[in-house]
C-alpha cells in the first residue's frame, strides 16, 4: 500500500480529496489529480507497500493529529489539512490536539460520494412528510455543523454450518353440521444446512448507537478500496474502540438469525419451533474497514441528538424527535373531524 | 208444482249465496285457472298452481278471517282495531287466520301461502305478520315476511308464541290473539334486536362515531410518529448471505402426534329469524307452537 502525502504534486500546497468527481482537488493551482497520478507523484518519502495482509494490519496510521473531546471523550483523527474545532458527538468545542498513537490502520475504505452540500439538502428536505417534526431541526444553523466523518467498522466473512431440529405443528380444521373438527399433526423435522456470508457489518465504534449505524446499511461494496490516507484528506475519521472479537457478536447473532430462517423455509408445515440447534458460526475472514458517515447533532430541549447519512448512499438515519405541541393539536384535528364524518355516514347507513 | 218448487230451490240457494258476509273474513273469492288473483310478482308455475289453487283468495283489507269462527263477532271487531293499530303504529302488515281444515301440508305451508298469494304487506318488501290459528293440527303458527323477519327472531317469535298458545288450549282464542298482539307490538315498540345495526339510537351513533375518531385517529399519529424514527435495528444478515453457497439438506421429516378433536357446533341465530322460502319463492321467517 502506498501511502500519500496529502500534498498537491504540482505545486505542494495542501490537497484534499473531492467526493463529486473522485479526485483530489488543490485549492492552490486548480490541479486535479486521480488515484494514480498522486501515487506517481508521491513524495520520495513514501514506505512500500507490504503485501502481506496480516502485516497490512498491524500498519500504525502516521502522520495524524488525534483530537480528543473534553466534554465526552470522543477522540477523532484528522490529517493536516483538516482541523477539527468541534466534537462530532457532543458539539463541545473545548478539544484538544494531540499526537498520540492513533492505532492500526484499516485495510480498507469507501471513499466519499456525497458532499457536504448533498448532506445538508437531504437534511433540510427531512421534513417533508413528516408534519410532527419540530420546525427547529430543518433550521439551516444546526445543520452547518454537518461533518464528514470516516466510521470505523468491522467487516465480517462468516459461514453457518450444523444441523436444526425443528418440532412443526400442522392444524386442520373442518365441520359438517354437527362438529367441528381439529386435526393437530406434529412433526420432527431435521435439517442440515451450510452457508456463507460475505462482509457482515458491525460498528467499530462504542461512540455510536449500534441501531443507528446498523440503519445506515446497505452500503455497495464493488466501491470499496485499499485503504489510502489520502482519502482521509477533508474528513475526520475515528479509531475503533470496539475489538474485533467483541464486535463479532453482533454479526454472529445476525448471521445465525438469517441462518435458522433460511433454514426454516425448507420445513413445509406450520408453526415451526426451533428445538435443538446444533447450528455454529464461525469465523473465515474479518477486515478493518473505515466507511463514510455525514455526522450531525442537534440540541433539542436539553437532549442530543445524532443524525448520520451515508456517505456513499444518501440514506439519513436518526430518531428526529416529536413536536409535542403540533402533535396534540394534529390529534384533536383529526378527532373532531373524523368524529363528525363518522357521525354523519353511521347517521346516513342507518 | 215440481218446477216451481226447484225455482223456489234455486232462488233460495241463490239468495244465501250472494248474501254478504255476516262475520268478517269468511268471505272467499273463486280462483280459476284464467284468473289466479294473485299479485303480480307472483310466478305461476306448475310446481306452485296447486298451492295457488288451494288458497283462499280474500280481501286483504278485512285482516281478520276467522275460517274457525273461534272469535264472536264484537271480538273480531275489537281484533280488527287492534290490529289496525298495530299496522299504522309500526308500519307493518298484521294478518290473523283461523282454519279448523288444513288443506296444505303444514301450518307453516298454509300461513305462507295465504299471505303469498293475497295482497298482503307493506312496502315493497311486504312486511308484515301472519298469525295463524290451526285448529287442525293445533297449532299456532307466526310468519313473517320482509323486515319482520329481522324484528322477529327466533327468540322473539319462541317469547311470543310460548306465552299464549297456552290460552288456545284453554279455548281462550281472543284472549291469546289479543295478548299476542300486544306482545309484537311491544317488540316493534323495542326496535329490532340487537345484533342488528339498522335503526342505532342517537347514543349508539354517537358512540360509534367517537370510537372510529380515536381509532383512526390513533392510526394516522402512529402513521406519522413512526416516519420520525429512522433507525431500525438489524436482526439478519440476509443482504450479505451468498445465495449460491446455501446447502440445506432434509435428514428427516417424521410425524410424531396427530391428534383429532370435535366440538360440537351451537347453532346460532340470533340475527333475525331462520328464513325457508314458500311456495311463490318469497322467503319467510315464522315459528309454530303446538296447544
Amino acid at each position: 500500500m502506498d501511502v500519500l502525502d496529502n500534498k498537491c504534486p504540482a505545486c505542494g500546497a495542501k490537497i484534499t480529496f473531492n467526493p463529486k468527481n473522485q479526485k483530489w482537488d488543490c485549492e492552490y493551482c486548480g490541479s486535479k489529480f486521480s488515484l494514480e497520478e498522486m501515487k506517481k507523484y508521491q513524495n520520495a518519502s513514501s514506505e512500500e507497500s507490504n503485501t502481506q495482509k496480516k502485516k497490512k494490519k498491524q500498519k500504525k496510521l502516521e502522520d495524524l493529529d488525534v483530537y480528543t473531546c473534553k466534554n465526552c471523550g470522543a477522540e477523532v483523527m484528522a490529517d493536516e489539512t483538516t482541523t477539527a474545532t468541534f466534537c462530532v458527538y457532543c458539539g463541545s468545542t473545548t478539544i484538544l490536539k494531540d499526537r498520540i498513537d492513533s492505532g492500526i490502520a484499516p485495510s480498507k475504505l469507501i471513499p466519499f460520494k456525497k458532499v457536504k452540500e448533498d448532506a445538508v439538502d437531504a437534511f433540510k428536505s427531512l421534513y417533508k412528510g413528516r408534519p410532527l417534526m419540530p420546525k427547529f431541526f430543518s433550521d439551516t444553523k444546526n445543520i452547518e455543523k454537518i461533518t464528514g466523518v470516516y466510521i470505523p467498522f468491522w467487516s465480517y466473512d462468516l459461514k453457518a454450518d450444523g444441523s436444526i431440529d425443528f418440532t412443526a405443528t400442522d392444524v386442520k380444521t373442518w365441520s359438517d353440521y354437527n362438529y367441528r373438527y381439529t386435526k393437530t399433526d406434529k412433526f420432527l423435522c431435521k435439517r442440515n444446512s451450510k452457508m456463507a456470508f460475505h462482509g457482515i457489518l458491525v460498528d467499530g465504534s462504542s461512540r455510536f448507537d449500534d441501531d443507528l449505524m446498523d440503519s445506515l446499511e446497505p452500503f455497495d461494496f464493488k466501491e470499496l478500496v485499499e485503504y489510502n490516507h489520502a482519502y482521509l484528506s477533508g474528513f475526520l475519521a475515528e479509531k475503533y474502540d470496539v475489538d474485533s472479537n467483541k464486535a463479532i457478536e453482533r454479526a454472529d447473532s445476525r448471521a445465525m438469525n438469517t441462518a435458522i430462517s433460511m433454514t426454516e423455509a425448507t420445513v413445509f408445515h406450520h408453526s415451526k419451533i426451533v428445538t435443538n440447534n446444533n447450528l455454529k458460526i464461525s469465523k473465515v475472514d474479518d477486515d478493518y474497514i473505515l466507511l463514510p458517515v455525514w455526522m450531525v447533532n442537534i440540541q433539542y430541549k436539553d437532549k442530543n441528538y445524532t443524525f448520520a447519512m451515508n456517505g456513499q448512499t444518501g440514506e439519513i438515519v436518526g430518531n428526529i424527535p416529536l413536536d409535542i405541541r403540533k402533535t396534540i393539536l394534529l390529534s384533536i384535528v383529526l378527532f373532531v373531524i373524523i368524529t363528525v364524518v363518522a357521525f354523519l355516514v353511521i347517521r346516513g347507513v342507518t | 208444482m215440481k218446477k216451481i218448487i226447484k225455482i223456489g230451490i234455486l232462488i233460495i240457494i241463490g239468495l244465501v249465496w250472494n248474501i254478504p258476509a255476516v262475520s268478517a273474513g269468511t268471505n272467499t273469492n273463486i280462483r280459476t285457472e284464467q284468473d289466479y288473483r294473485v299479485s303480480s310478482w307472483v310466478e305461476v308455475t306448475e310446481s306452485n298452481k296447486n298451492n295457488i289453487l288451494t288458497t283462499p283468495s280474500v280481501n286483504e283489507e278485512e285482516k281478520i278471517y276467522d275460517f274457525a269462527d273461534l272469535y264472536t263477532e264484537s271480538e273480531e271487531h275489537d281484533l280488527y282495531n287492534k290490529v289496525t293499530e298495530y299496522i299504522n303504529k309500526h308500519n307493518m302488515d298484521l294478518v290473523i287466520v283461523t282454519i279448523d281444515k288444513n288443506n296444505k301440508s303444514s301450518p307453516m305451508v298454509y300461513a305462507d301461502d295465504f299471505y303469498d298469494y293475497n295482497h298482503f304487506g307493506i312496502g315493497k318488501n311486504r312486511d308484515g305478520v301472519l298469525f295463524l290459528i290451526d285448529m287442525e293440527n293445533r297449532e299456532i303458527y307466526m310468519s313473517t315476511t320482509g323486515s319482520a323477519i329481522k324484528m322477529y327472531n327466533d327468540y322473539r317469535i319462541n317469547e311470543a308464541l310460548d306465552q299464549v298458545y297456552q290460552y288456545m288450549s284453554d279455548e281462550a282464542y281472543f284472549k291469546g290473539t289479543t295478548d299476542y298482539i300486544k306482545i309484537i307490538s311491544n317488540y316493534a315498540a323495542e326496535g329490532f334486536p340487537s345484533g342488528n345495526t339498522e335503526k342505532l339510537s342517537i347514543g349508539m351513533v354517537v358512540l360509534w362515531s367517537i370510537l372510529s375518531g380515536i381509532i383512526i385517529t390513533g392510526i394516522i399519529m402512529v402513521t406519522l410518529i413512526r416516519k420520525n424514527r429512522l433507525v431500525r435495528k438489524a436482526t439478519t444478515a440476509e443482504e450479505y448471505l451468498d445465495k449460491e453457497s446455501v446447502d440445506i439438506k432434509s435428514i428427516s421429516d417424521v410425524l410424531i402426534s396427530t391428534n383429532t378433536v370435535r366440538t360440537k357446533i351451537e347453532h346460532d341465530t340470533s340475527s333475525g329469524s331462520s328464513t325457508h322460502s314458500g311456495s311463490s319463492g318469497a322467503g319467510h321467517g315464522g315459528g309454530g307452537h303446538g296447544f
